[in-house]
């Protein structure tokens, strides 16, 4: 299969007129509702926290590139930044890829500039430090101990060096946030961080922070659209077992399985 | 379709034009006023957006087929080829940065400033014997029999594979370390389902070491009660009780990051780099 | 506090094991991982513990036997000198199965490292099985550009890769003659520490139906089970135990084997420190109460 069947077609397009749809109703006036995330409302106290004890944040975005995640993940930042640049206090976001160093450094900036303190932002404090993962790592972790970060926020594609950041932060005392849709890298997280933020519930923090609503419209049909998959999986379940018994369902099964 | 031309003066000259056209378009797109500027980002984003999926989603069999085929097919590698050079054009800027940052520790005289002349040391050695390796390397003398390494090859291993290598793999190890500390720390049986998660992880471990599989090897294979084995039911566990939970997961995180695929293709993304509503 | 009884006490000296310092943690897992690896290099002899292949191994075996021999197998090293630890081993043993099931071989990676550390084992291997470059296997090199070159790869692969390694054009390299497309490519096994599959599944087997396996690293390796049960993923192996029940099912004691030790101490000791911290807190609780 080199191009999509009509079946992908099919679900892309229902799914995505669920998100259009949300975000349209929200924007016609529609109250929605997002339930409570603890790991988003920990942000602020993160914050001040780290402002009370006179040391800076650190916050990683993880080992991506230009992919939706960083973006979320750089977001995030521009939110924690806005936050810092109230009180003054620095940002240090180490990155990994060159293209989203131009993009980090452009964003902490105008959080800054937002929120009224454009001066207090430093470029030295967007650092690329390699391209490689475990170089990457060993670099945050000699940023945690040098400049003796009070909360560290790791929000964006992790692999196998979650942990050893996460712990690092653990053993010098820092509080730490953690969010991501890597899930295997969710357990270390859990078992190091003080809260972490779990598959989509990274992708409603924008909507959760800014009150959008965009982003609550389409949060809602995010979840609009979970349904209607759940739906589809168990209704292919029950076509797919019923085929064993009637071999005139095996065609109906194909298209939906684009004809594999 | 779009193949290298073999033409060395050609392609400095288009490449140099290229460079100006981007320069003018960047120019004039900056003086432009912001509501006018936004609204040119927005066409380009959706144009830019809509290449793939009008090329992957027109399914076979259509009467789309033809102009698939024959208009949007055939661009792919192209495409992909520009993509990928407009990334190759912040593969210095990564180097600026870093050098930049390490160069005012030193003049500065900061805390550590001798870590950054370290920096500059290694980067240098590195790259020097990088590029001998790669352009030269029989610069001092030549190989005298077939497995021996010249003064520049025998360079390039030592760094390479006696340091970097050497040093990746450290630090990776150090996981060996951090994940015992974690789990002794995080693993406190508090509530019934942290007990029911630990038995479950009990099995699960015993059940990826041999340790696991002695313990438990005296029940036969063929008996009904191998699935009591641990690799048998760790095996279980994993495949299903972790793969259904990870799918489910999976299902909330591609369709999130389709919803903002969406947001930002269509311009509704908000906040930060993406601007302010206008 | 004042120790009133024998049991006192012993809960006391018992709640002290939920606060151990983190480093004699660290000081036991370097005794306990660094002795079963030298050991045998001072002369001390240490048990072989019984290695039994899972399902998904057994399964990445059949799948590279089940190669026909007009197709070329692409063994993809997507792993950096981080994750050699298991990567190496899983990747040695199944160059050794190719070699000695007779198939033929091309070598690339989405890492700059990987290529040539399976390069190494290549060579080493081939003077075992009368292996020669270029008419038995090859060895592309790093590959960049992620999933769209990839795809150029399984549409043209001369077009797409052009030369090997050793800037050798892929037209002089006699195995590649025939090898065009992904259509002369009869398996894909990846050895990786990160997510790439998907770009693998995306590509050569979505769209070309190329049986794909994977090597990984024990931390990613419940992500590929899903994987694993719809048939994308024709064989799986995870970890170091995925090395080791490779290398028992070639019946050969590598790197994956002579790691079992240490790391069933590693989890053992995992467990008695984990069970350790729980009758701490426990007794913690008991002392408080009294």
């Amino acid at each position: 299969m080199e191009h999509a069947q009509l079946i992908h077609l099919l679900v892309i397009g229902v799914v995505s007129t669920l998100i259009l749809y949300g975000i349209l109703s929200s924007l016609r006036g529609k109250e929605l509702f997002i339930r409570r995330l603890a790991g988003i409302d920990a942000i602020e106290e993160a914050v001040g926290r780290a402002t009370e004890m006179g040391r800076p944040i650190l916050f990683s975005v993880g080992l991506g590139g230009v992919e939706i995640e960083t973006f979320q993940a750089l977001a995030i930042a521009s939110h924690v930044a806005r936050l810092a640049a109230r009180y003054r206090n620095r940002v240090i976001l180490p990155v990994i890829d060159t293209v989203i160093y131009t993009i980090a450094e452009e964003a902490l900036r105008e959080a800054y500039a937002e929120a009224g303190h454009p001066e207090a932002f430093r470029p030295e404090d967007v650092r690329f430090l390699s391209g490689s993962q475990f170089a990457y790592a060993s670099g945050v972790i000699g940023i945690m101990n040098r400049e003796k970060v009070a909360a560290n926020f790791f929000f964006g594609p992790f692999a196998a060096e979650s942990l050893i950041l996460a712990e690092t932060g653990q053993a010098i005392g820092a509080i730490q946030i953690a969010g991501t849709a890597s899930i295997l890298q969710v357990p270390f997280f859990i078992a190091a961080c003080d809260y972490t933020i779990i598959g989509e519930e990274f992708y409603a923090a924008s909507a959760y922070l800014s009150r959008d609503p965009i982003h609550l419209g389409s949060v809602v049909g995010q979840d609009y659209s979970k349904i209607a998959l759940a739906a589809f999986t168990f209704t292919g379940m029950i076509i797919a077992t019923l085929a064993t018994r009637w071999a005139e369902l095996n065609g109906l099964l194909k298209f939906l399985t684009g004809g594999q | 379709m779009f193949q290298p031309v073999e033409n060395t003066i050609l392609n400095i000259a288009l490449m140099i034009l290229s460079v100006l056209v981007s320069v003018v378009f960047l120019a004039v797109l900056h003086n432009v006023p912001p509501n006018l500027r936004m609204r040119v980002i927005m066409v380009i984003t959706f144009i830019a957006g809509l290449y793939y999926p009008l090329e992957f989603f027109i399914p076979d069999g259509t009467a789309l087929t033809p102009f698939r085929n024959r208009y949007l097919t055939p661009f792919l590698n192209p495409i992909g080829d520009a993509v990928a050079v407009m990334a190759a054009f912040t593969v210095g800027i990564g180097i600026t940065n870093l050098c930049i940052v390490h160069a005012r520790n030193i003049s500065q005289r900061r805390e550590g400033w001798g870590n950054s002349v370290v920096f500059f040391i290694s980067m240098i050695i590195m790259f020097v014997v990088t590029l001998a390796n790669r352009y030269a390397p029989n610069l001092f003398c030549t190989a005298t029999a077939e497995n021996m390494m010249t003064p520049v090859q025998a360079a390039f291993s030592v760094m390479f594979e006696g340091v970097y290598t050497a040093l990746n793999a450290t630090v990776f190890s150090l996981l060996a370390f951090f994940i015992t500390s974690a789990a002794y720390r995080a693993f406190r049986i508090r509530t019934a389902e942290a007990a029911l998660l630990m038995v479950g992880a009990l099995i699960v471990m015993l059940g990826q070491v041999p340790v696991g599989m002695w313990l438990t090897h005296w029940i036969p294979d063929e008996s009904i009660f191998r699935f009591l084995r641990f690799e048998v039911l760790s095996e279980w566990l994993l495949a299903n009780i972790n793969m259904p939970a990870q799918r489910g997961i999976l299902f909330g995180v591609w369709v999130g990051a389709l919803a903002m695929a969406l947001r930002i293709w269509l311009s509704l993304e908000r906040g930060g780099y993406f601007g302010r509503q206008f | 506090m004042r120790v009133t009884r024998i049991s006192d006490f012993v809960l006391t000296m018992l709640s002290r094991f939920q606060q151990v310092d983190r480093r004699i943690i660290y000081v036991l897992v370097w005794i306990l991982i660094g002795f079963p690896i030298v050991a045998p290099h001072v002369g001390i002899r240490l048990p072989v513990l019984p290695m039994y292949p899972t399902r998904a191994a057994r399964s990445f075996f059949e799948a590279v036997e089940s190669v026909p021999n007009d197709k070329v197998i692409l063994v993809a090293c997507d792993f950096d000198p981080g994750t050699l630890g298991e990567n190496g081993p899983q990747c040695r043993s199944v160059i050794e199965h190719i070699m000695r099931a007779g198939k033929k071989f091309i070598i690339m990676g989405l890492d700059q490292v990987g290529p040539t550390i399976a390069q190494a084992y290549a060579e080493e291997l081939a003077k075992k099985y009368g292996y020669k470059y270029g008419v038995d296997y090859c060895n592309f090199g790093w590959i960049t550009g992620g999933q769209m070159f990839l795809e150029r790869m399984c549409r043209d692969l001369h077009a797409a890769v052009k030369q090997d390694k050793a800037g050798t054009p892929l037209s002089e390299i006699p195995m590649m003659k025939n090898v065009r497309s992904a259509k002369d490519i009869g398996l894909v096994v990846e050895f990786t520490g990160s997510g790439l599959l998907p770009l693998y599944i995306a590509t050569f087997n979505a769209q070309f139906g190329v049986k794909l396996a994977q090597g990984c690293t024990g931390i990613i390796g419940p992500e590929q089970f899903p994987y694993l049960d719809t048939g994308q993923l024709s064989g799986l192996l995870v970890g170091l135990k995925g090395a080791a029940e490779y290398e028992e099912m070639l019946n050969v004691v590598g790197g994956g084997k002579r790691a079992m030790l240490p790391q069933s101490a590693g989890h053992l000791l995992i467990i008695v420190l984990v069970a350790l911290g729980n009758i701490g807190m426990w007794a913690a609780r008991k002392v408080e109460r009294r």
